[in-house]
């Protein structure tokens, strides 16, 4: 029989997405959790705070707009972490094993899986991009079409560094935990509330914990992305990181151990 | 088709030995049976076959070609059950054998009439279409090694299969492995530790503690049997 070459990531993309599609609760929590940041959280401040000129932004803008990348980054974090917990939940269950018998190199699967995973995420905020444009958030059409490759490169590097907490961790129980210690700080200690300025004003210690977290580039590559600056000094860093973790998730998954 | 195992050895961190220098060739177009006590290295032989841990030293070759983890070719030679299930339980039988197909890098005008010849084969027609969830264990086996042979692999390997299925299921099973060395023209490797399931004409390898002790037909019943019992009762 003649070999697809393609056949093993349609087989991993159908598998990613009939999962996602499946978990029903976790395709509209996917949604609803950044809405309900937006709706609730944004419009409570909207009124309160104005977010003064400051780059990519051409003049004074709502708060709504500032949270919104933010909102972004959250829909690409949880979904790379939900992604990465289904891996812990694969190898528990032994379908990995199925993955790792096939005859093709880890270093193409984990790509497959990866792409798979950033796909989804990429379509997630896409669809909550929608919905914020429907509830008033004033985003520049343009940003739409700019915004794609950062939102994906930003997705894809969560993702991996999902795969990296997925590959040390050998209990689906460890790894919720690991959730809460890992999408949370990540979240909070970032720019995606408020501007790195404004942080340092009120804690410098907080300050550089955030210029120092991953996720503050992720959002601010994502916010520049979608007001027409899609190439910025932190989108080309997470570009040279996802290089390096790529490397370091192929020899984890190839030189280490599967159950 | 040649399948060869030579001076295959494994420590678990650096302390268990848990395969010692084993040499191994096996038959094509036969059943082999893997025989051996708990722990006397069936199921890690099994891991390295598998790819899922690496030998400390030695080598696996398949018709000349070196098996090992920068070549992932050689496992579309072979076709794997494992012992504890592997499949997708929220997905339906049917979707289990594409995924694999696919996986295994099948174009959809192959695997798709082939999986209609498994469906037949394994006599799945009555629930192939079912979520794997609410499938029995002995549906679900027969689902499991159908998926091995999607491919058409020269060499099945199975880790105790008959593991968790009722006797009727097991001598189902056993006639249903026996079978396919014939029809698939493929080599079957059986890990298991229960002699019942053999017939006479099957190959047999006993191993204790990481070594093989034992090679030859399951014909010379008496002395195999002897050697077996009393490696049980020193465990």
């Amino acid at each position: 029989m003649t070999k697809s070459r393609i056949a093993p990531a349609i087989a991993i993309f159908h598998r990613e997405f009939d999962r996602f599609v499946k978990q029903k609760a976790r395709c509209i929590s996917a949604i609803v959790r950044p809405l309900l940041w937006l709706v609730v959280f944004a419009a409570g401040f909207r009124s309160v705070l104005g977010i003064a000129i400051q780059e990519p932004y051409e003049t004074y803008i709502t708060y709504d707009l500032y949270v919104t990348p933010g909102l972004i980054g959250m829909i690409a974090l949880f979904n790379g972490m939900q992604s990465s917990l289904s891996m812990v939940y694969d190898r528990e269950t032994g379908s990995m094993k199925l993955l790792m018998t096939a005859p093709i190199s880890r270093r193409l699967l984990l790509t497959y899986k990866l792409l798979a995973t950033a796909s989804i995420s990429t379509l997630q905020t896409y669809i909550f991009i929608g919905i914020a444009i429907l509830y008033g958030v004033d985003l520049p059409w343009l940003g739409l079409l700019s915004g794609l490759p950062t939102i994906f490169i930003a997705s894809y590097f969560i993702a991996l560094i999902g795969l990296i907490l997925a590959s040390q961790i050998k209990e689906l129980e460890n790894f919720a935990g690991i959730m809460n210690f890992v999408i949370f700080p990540a979240f909070f200690l970032s720019s995606a509330l408020y501007p790195l300025w404004q942080i340092r004003d009120t804690s410098e210690v907080v300050y550089q914990l955030a210029v120092f977290n991953p996720f503050t580039y992720v959002v601010e590559s994502i916010r520049f992305g979608i007001h027409d600056t899609p190439l910025t000094h932190a989108t080309a860093g997470l570009l040279s990181a996802s290089i390096i973790l790529s490397t370091i998730v192929h020899r984890l998954f190839t030189f280490g151990q599967t159950r | 088709m040649k399948f060869s195992i030579k001076n295959l050895s494994h420590t678990y961190d650096g302390k268990v030995e848990a395969l010692k220098d084993l040499t191994l060739e096996l038959q094509s177009n036969s059943v082999t049976a893997l025989l051996g006590p708990n722990g006397a290295g069936k199921s890690t032989l099994f891991k390295v076959l598998a790819g899922l841990i690496q030998p400390t030293t030695g080598r696996i070759e398949i018709e000349g070609l070196v098996w090992d983890r920068y070549n992932a070719e050689p496992l579309s030679h072979i076709g794997f059950v494992f012992q504890d299930p592997t499949i997708d339980r929220m997905r339906s039988g049917r979707a289990n054998l594409t995924y694999a197909a696919r996986l295994q890098g099948l174009a959809k005008r192959h695997f798709q009439s082939r999986i209609d010849e498994l469906v037949d084969a394994f006599e799945m027609g009555e629930f192939v279409e079912r979520p794997v969830g609410s499938l029995s264990g002995g549906q679900r086996r027969r689902l499991e090694i159908a998926r091995a042979l999607i491919h058409r692999p020269s060499w099945l390997f199975l880790d105790e299969p008959s593991t968790g299925l009722d006797i009727d299921n097991r001598l189902r099973l056993s006639e249903h492995l026996h079978d396919l060395a014939e029809t698939e023209k493929c080599g079957v490797l059986w890990c298991t530790h229960i002699p019942d399931e053999l017939r006479p004409d099957d190959n047999v390898i006993i191993m204790n503690r990481g070594q093989q002790v034992f090679s030859g037909s399951f014909d010379s019943l008496d002395e195999l049997m002897a050697r077996y019992s009393d490696l049980v009762s020193t465990q």
